[in-house]
């Protein structure tokens, strides 16, 4: 395979407004790379996420998505966070009885001062699903 | 002039949805015309009718062509329960495909270990929906629908007009006890309950028993919580829009906010047989896919 048709992942990060969001601003503001498969799209908590905005992003052919929250305890709201980690633990059950791989919804505790982090945690995920390849739910 | 009804029941049935309409068969005669209805009337052919009632899921090759006859004869059609609406318990199968299926049941499951192969309509891969073939004009959910709700869909399909369902959660319409708040710690399966701990009189959600109410449509006047049962999501989502699973994981994700996340792993291993239960081939992701492992 030559270097101009090399799978590119297209990746959907929701981020909460008040850390992952504000990390992604850091990583950018500190100059750290990270890839650009990545769609931020921000929420006001990782609460907000409901499990049918992540169905409906595997469903228009998102290759993996990324739920970025503030960590536990530290959400603005209380307890979003805590929603968000129960609701994706049974959600990755749900996708792997459908055949789909877990590995391809991950969950991640970015907070607003850890810039180098969100850019870490991007590039692994993003290397990941490139080995795991293309989604299956996607149109050819 | 009374309208001629045509009463179609596909290959995946199990007999509920007929008998329902066996119960108000007096209200048939009073609306309909009977050309058609192999439960009812003895007639092999529906071609003069001038409306349809479809029952049960497309599952085979057959399905398709009846459904196919039907639509050549562009006549209004109607869905009468789950299964044509949403897809019913057969739409489980959706999670292994239906040659997996037939395999299993009928070669590892049987003494004799032959599948049938001659004279039986071949299955399709995926159970599907009638929607999906014919252009239905209204339907009602239930497994089977309640009695009575049945005489007003008929009018309407009498009338040729859309039967109007209620946006409205079972939970909206369940009389138990609502506190609001959850401390449960706590998940249990209804085959785990002891009925002597738990207060029939709240809500069972709110107790710890996974309750798909607050993800299911009200047409039913919350009968399975009144009775000591949870809501197992026979009436499909809310409204057209949503994702009967997804909604109803939401909820309870919530609820369970305060348990520890090795039991929601232990007791939420079934979890599309638990959110989708009745709702899997009109859902989002619809059926099993192959990926990278």
């Amino acid at each position: 395979m030559s270097k101009s048709e090399q799978f590119e992942p297209r990746i959907i990060a929701f981020c909460c407004n008040w850390c992952g969001y504000a990390g992604a601003d850091l990583a950018g503001a500190s100059g750290y790379r990270y890839p650009a498969n990545i769609v931020i799209i921000r929420v006001m908590c990782s609460g907000r996420v409901d499990p049918m905005f992540i169905l409906r992003a595997f469903q228009f052919g998102a290759d993996g998505v990324m739920v970025i929250g503030c960590h536990p305890g530290d959400c603005h709201y209380g307890k979003g966070n805590f929603f968000t980690l129960r609701r994706v633990k049974i959600l990755k059950r749900l996708l792997e009885q459908f055949g789909i791989n877990p590995k391809r919804l991950r969950l991640e505790w970015v907070s607003a001062a850890e810039g180098e982090k969100f850019a870490r945690v991007v590039n692994e995920f993003v290397n990941e699903i490139k080995k795991l390849g293309p989604s299956p739910l996607k149109k050819r | 002039m009374k309208k001629k009804l045509a009463i179609v029941s596909l290959s995946g049935i199990c007999g509920g949805c007929e008998t329902v309409l066996g119960v108000v068969i007096e209200k048939i005669e009073e609306l309909f015309d009977l050309v058609y209805a192999p439960m009812f009337v003895d007639s092999q052919d529906f071609s003069d009718a001038d409306v349809f009632i479809v029952i049960g899921p497309v599952e085979t090759k057959e399905d398709v062509e009846i459904l196919e006859k039907i639509r050549k004869l562009n006549k209004p059609v109607y869905a009468f329960g789950t299964c044509a609406a949403y897809g019913g318990i057969p739409g489980l199968i959706n999670l292994y495909g239906l040659d997996e299926t037939v395999v299993e049941i009928y070669k590892n499951r049987t003494k004799s270990g032959l599948v049938p192969s001659r004279d039986v309509p071949k299955p399709l891969k995926f159970v599907d929906l009638v929607a999906n073939h014919v252009n239905v004009v209204s339907f009602i959910p239930g497994c089977p629908p309640l009695v009575d709700k049945v005489p007003e869909f008929l009018e309407a399909v009498a009338k040729g007009e859309k039967f109007v369902l209620p946006e409205k959660s079972v939970c909206d319409v369940c009389p138990l006890e609502k506190k609001g708040k959850s401390e449960i710690t706590r998940i249990l399966l209804i085959n785990e309950v002891d009925p002597n701990e738990i207060d029939w009189n709240r809500c069972l959600l709110e107790q710890g028993i996974l309750c798909m109410g607050p993800a299911t449509r009200a047409l039913c006047d919350a009968h399975c919580p009144q009775r000591r049962m949870p809501c197992f999501g026979c009436m499909g989502p809310i409204s057209e829009k949503m994702d009967q699973g997804a909604s109803a994981l939401k909820a309870i994700a919530s609820v369970l906010v305060n348990v520890d996340i090795e039991e929601i792993k232990k007791k939420l291993k079934d979890a599309v047989g638990l959110f989708y239960k009745f709702s899997l081939p009109s859902s989002i992701l619809k059926h099993k896919w192959e990926d990278t492992k």
